[in-house]
């Protein structure tokens, strides 16, 4: 889920901290540049990894910054496709759910991606699901037959795809206009719980045994 | 700005959890920026999640892991990097993880796998502190311990035609099949 990435910038040192040890002084440049930012087509950059390679310092004429040309590797958070991550449920609409993994909130489950027999209940506010159901209509069953995907519960998700978008700051005036339009992230996931072993961790606890009775009996 | 090679390495749970535990010992004699701090220790707090091994994995564990998982030849760097990451506790696990398993991996190996990651759970557990000194062959921090290699980008850039397919979902059978039989 964690990358690395080989980054070229040109990097300004403020002049308080020059005292500083200057791998220090570059150190946290680039990190208060590209921690939490998102980088396109790279992925949300985390921190700095290692610092490959610097000029020496060149001073302007116009300010007191020092500016150093530095290679140097991100490390940034991009999972592949197809990874398997543990998250948690943020919140669900009927349309799918949003699931979270505490630095990154921006990954989501559509309806089609649950598993098989997944129905919202609208009293409920959360998908439920009904492992093997055969008798028609899903909404006959009985609370106890639902395995309900609630809130903060931990789900085991495959990523599914990626999504970059150039996202453009809106003038303040036209953002008040709009509140009712979603404003589109630069990077999202879009992930599935649809498989044996995906969706919530602790399905797949209990029947452990039995899962792997049946995992036998299938060869 | 330049960006030179988007991906230079694969980095594990537990490489990312050390890094930013260092750092994070260094900020409390350091000012730092909001954002800088935000992410690490969001970051750190996914990573602690008892879910993960990583607070209690280190270096040599993990190479003898992949040490021990490199006789299983079918095992693709990424399906490592999940185990290590996710160490697979049941064969439900081990199913998310490699894709199809039965074809590709006998029931002796399956239970091999899974006894090798219990084990490495287990060693950790024992004795950590017989390992945090007197390392002579201690991997180099600087240096991931997945290289991406060509093979590997081979497969990403196979990803990423899976990732076009699954976005026209309406792409015959055989295409997707033919993507399938490249991964074997």
């Amino acid at each position: 889920m964690f990358i690395l990435s080989l980054v070229k910038d040109t990097i300004p040192v403020i002049p308080s901290n020059l005292n500083l040890e200057p791998s220090i002084a570059i150190r946290d440049s680039i990190n208060s540049k590209y921690s939490n930012k998102i980088l396109q087509d790279v992925g949300l950059s985390i921190s700095l990894h290692s610092i490959i390679q610097s000029s020496q310092g060149y001073l302007q004429h116009s300010n007191g910054n020092v500016y150093y040309k530095v290679t140097f590797n991100l490390l940034v958070f991009r999972p592949f496709i197809g990874e398997i991550l543990l998250a948690k449920v943020k919140s669900t609409n009927q349309h799918g759910i949003i699931a979270s993994i505490d630095f990154f909130d921006d990954i989501w489950i559509p309806k089609n991606q649950l598993p098989e027999i997944s129905e919202f209940d609208s009293a409920e506010n959360t998908f439920f699901w009904l492992a093997g159901w055969e008798d028609g209509d899903p909404f006959t069953s009985s609370p106890e037959q639902r395995a309900y995907i609630d809130i903060g519960e931990q789900i085991r998700i495959r990523v599914e795809a990626e999504h970059f978008e150039n996202v453009y700051p809106t003038p303040k005036k036209k953002q008040l206009d709009d509140q009712e339009e979603a404003v589109p992230t630069a990077y999202r996931l879009t992930a599935s719980i649809d498989g044996q072993g995906l969706g919530i961790v602790s399905w797949w606890e209990q029947d452990d045994e039995d899962e792997q009775d049946d995992s036998a009996m299938d060869q | 700005m330049q960006v030179i090679n988007t991906r230079v390495g694969l980095l594990s749970n537990y490489e990312v959890f050390s890094l930013l535990k260092d750092m994070q010992s260094e900020h409390k004699t350091h000012n730092t920026s909001d954002n800088v701090r935000f992410i690490q220790n969001e970051t750190l707090r996914y990573l602690s999640d008892p879910a993960f091994p990583s607070t209690n994995q280190n270096e040599h564990v993990i190479s003898s892991l992949l040490e021990q998982l490199s006789q299983f030849s079918t095992l693709t760097t990424a399906e490592k990097l999940m185990i290590v990451n996710i160490p697979p506790k049941s064969i439900v696990e081990l199913y998310v993880i490699v894709e199809e398993l039965e074809d590709r991996l006998s029931e002796q190996d399956i239970e091999a796998i899974l006894s090798i990651v219990q084990s490495s759970l287990n060693h950790r557990a024992d004795d950590l502190s017989g390992y945090s000194n007197a390392n002579p062959t201690a991997p180099n921090p600087d240096q991931p311990l997945f290289e991406d290699d060509d093979e590997e980008n081979a497969k990403y850039e196979m990803e990423a035609a899976e990732q076009e397919e699954f976005e026209n979902a309406d792409v015959g059978e055989d295409e997707g099949r033919a993507i399938d039989e490249v991964d074997e």
